[in-house]
């Protein structure tokens, strides 16, 4: 094995002792001082990350921006903002802004890290709920260090159940593009399209033939979605009362592991010619 | 730059940081394009024929170029993402032979318009598509019908086509085989002048009837095609950038989100053999580490 990634995600912040600590109601109601407050902790944070990253030989960071508790890319939820009577133009700015020394921390380390972005980069509307991130995802485009990859994570890969359907995720995320004009040319150089994959999203049984994904449409699925992406697929692993395990082969039958290991091994021909 | 170990004078640092930083020399390197290779997908062909004069034909599984009736294959390679200052020291384009039709002599021009591939499978062009008639169906059309208007001039958008002298000529022999034409002018010029307009494949013999080679088209994928079928483009340059952008894609690899660290494993080295993904990722809250959080 040899691309190996470190995971981080979006808390919002406490240093209360006391804290509920449940993602699902996490800060749940706490106010977010973030954008204009307290971004230096998150910028020595992920320096730190990226050091490990380093360090430790991985290719890069994964980050997942899905918010779990308070959102933080959600203006109306941004008490610093609204303290300092921010507009949301300007709170976009400074969120813009905070991107670029937050890839800037990292690159400081490790510039020619991979960064792989999910549930995904550019392609989707995120409404009134996520306002913030294409900012955010701005400024990482914009100062990320000309050796760094991007990648895009597509979590819609799920969704997907032929090689048309990949190819069409495919090029649509690479037709998607940041809010900033003066980013697209910078931004196709240095992103690369990935795919999520997920066995068990329709729940999971140790006998395959129960399974809504059989073994051989497993090894498909992945070589299709091999086949398409320009980096990385990765396959998502849990959602279900009791998952099968990688690992140790509990609750996975040797047909995924012999199927997942031939989609993997055509790969590595396709990528060096041999195939 | 070379590495730099710790000194206790830092003037003599500064020295040899300095005498480092002057030492980037272009080196050289050398790229493969080809649809499936290295994650890329950026290959484009199509064929435009006399007899469908106003159709396009950019989504069939082989291309083709005839003498009789007249027809042409064209094909470009985009997101080539060379760094700025590289320098074209050779390029060489290579496609498979699907079928010949009595020995033809090919030629490939480089091209001076920016064909569209379509999405038709021979049937009427719909707008900006390419046809035998018009670089741009209902937009631009042609030079001359063909795309056979020439220039000896390396000059896009004009009124010229295709580039004369053609960049390189081969005599096909056999079905089932890789051809190669150098293109190295074409796309030197290209490169330098930041167009990714590829090339038109066209029959030269006059005197035999009906000469064709038909090549396997981006759009093969029967029977899990294998990469090598494809158009392949592959390019050698010197830079003094490249080490300083991103790096070329080495394509798809297989990840598991979540796992547990391959250290887990230390005491079934058997296991860990046989894991099936090229890597993992895990959170870093497993390494004490919590990010947007104090």
């Amino acid at each position: 094995m040899t691309d190996h990634f470190l995971e981080f995600t979006t808390y919002p912040g406490t240093v209360e002792q006391d804290a509920n600590t449940n993602w699902q109601e996490r800060a749940k109601d706490r106010a977010v001082y973030l954008w204009f407050s307290d971004f230096d902790i998150v910028l020595y944070n992920v320096t730190v990350m990226a050091q490990v990253a380093k360090q430790a030989g991985m290719v890069g960071l994964l980050f997942d921006w899905e918010t779990y508790g308070r959102n933080i890319f959600r203006y109306e939820n941004q008490a610093d903002a609204r303290e300092q009577q921010k507009t949301l133009e300007q709170t976009k700015q400074q969120v813009r802004k905070q991107g670029e020394r937050f890839v800037q921390a990292i690159n400081a380390v490790y510039p020619n890290v991979t960064l792989m972005v999910v549930p995904r980069l550019y392609r989707g509307l995120y409404g009134s709920h996520y306002e913030l991130i294409n900012p955010f995802l701005d400024g990482i485009v914009a100062a990320a260090d000309p050796r760094m990859r991007i990648v895009d994570g597509n979590e819609d890969g799920y969704y997907a159940s032929t090689i048309d359907d990949f190819r069409r995720l495919h090029d649509g995320t690479r037709a998607a593009m940041p809010s900033d004009p003066d980013l697209h040319d910078k931004y196709r150089q240095q992103m690369a399209v990935g795919l999520r994959v997920w066995l068990e999203r329709n729940g999971w049984s140790d006998q395959p033939e129960r399974n809504n994904i059989s073994p051989a449409r497993w090894e498909v699925l992945l070589e299709d979605a091999l086949r398409t992406a320009d980096s990385y697929v990765w396959v998502y692993h849990g959602g279900s009362v009791a998952p099968g395990d990688w690992w140790t082969g509990k609750r996975m039958p040797q047909a995924y592991l012999d199927g997942t290991r031939r989609a993997r091994d055509l790969a590595r021909r396709r990528r060096t010619g041999q195939h | 730059m070379q590495q730099l170990e710790w000194n206790p004078l830092p003037g003599l640092a500064l020295v040899i940081l300095v005498i480092g930083h002057g030492a980037i020399h272009a080196g050289t390197y050398t790229r493969t394009f080809q649809n499936g290779f290295g994650g890329y997908h950026g290959t484009r062909d199509a064929t435009i024929s006399r007899n469908h004069a106003d159709y396009n034909n950019g989504m069939q599984d082989s291309f083709i170029t005839r003498n009789s009736p007249d027809q042409v294959a064209l094909v470009k390679f985009v997101g080539l993402d060379l760094p700025a200052d590289a320098k074209i020291v050779s390029a060489k384009l290579t496609l498979t032979v699907r079928e010949i039709g009595n020995l033809p002599t090919i030629s490939a021009y480089g091209l001076l318009k920016d064909f569209t591939e379509g999405t038709k499978n021979d049937q009427p062009a719909a707008d900006g598509e390419t046809t035998w008639n018009a670089v741009r169906h209902g937009q631009q059309s042609w030079g001359m019908p063909g795309g056979s208007d020439s220039s000896q001039e390396f000059t896009y958008n004009g009124h010229a086509d295709r580039h004369l002298p053609a960049d390189d000529q081969i005599t096909i022999k056999t079905g089932a085989s890789h051809c190669t034409w150098d293109v190295t002018a074409s796309l030197a010029s290209q490169v330098r002048q930041g167009k990714e307009y590829g090339w038109a494949l066209a029959v030269v013999d006059t005197k035999k009837m009906d000469a064709f080679v038909v090549f396997f088209s981006r759009q093969w994928l029967r029977d899990d095609a294998p990469v090598s079928m494809f158009p392949k483009l592959t390019v050698t340059f010197e830079s003094k950038l490249t080490d300083l952008s991103v790096a070329p894609s080495t394509g798809a690899k297989l990840i598991l989100y979540s796992g547990r660290h391959p250290s887990d494993l230390r005491g079934d080295p058997e296991r860990l053999e046989q894991f099936p993904f090229d890597g993992i990722s895990f959170r870093a809250s497993t390494a004490g580490l919590q990010i947007f959080q104090p």
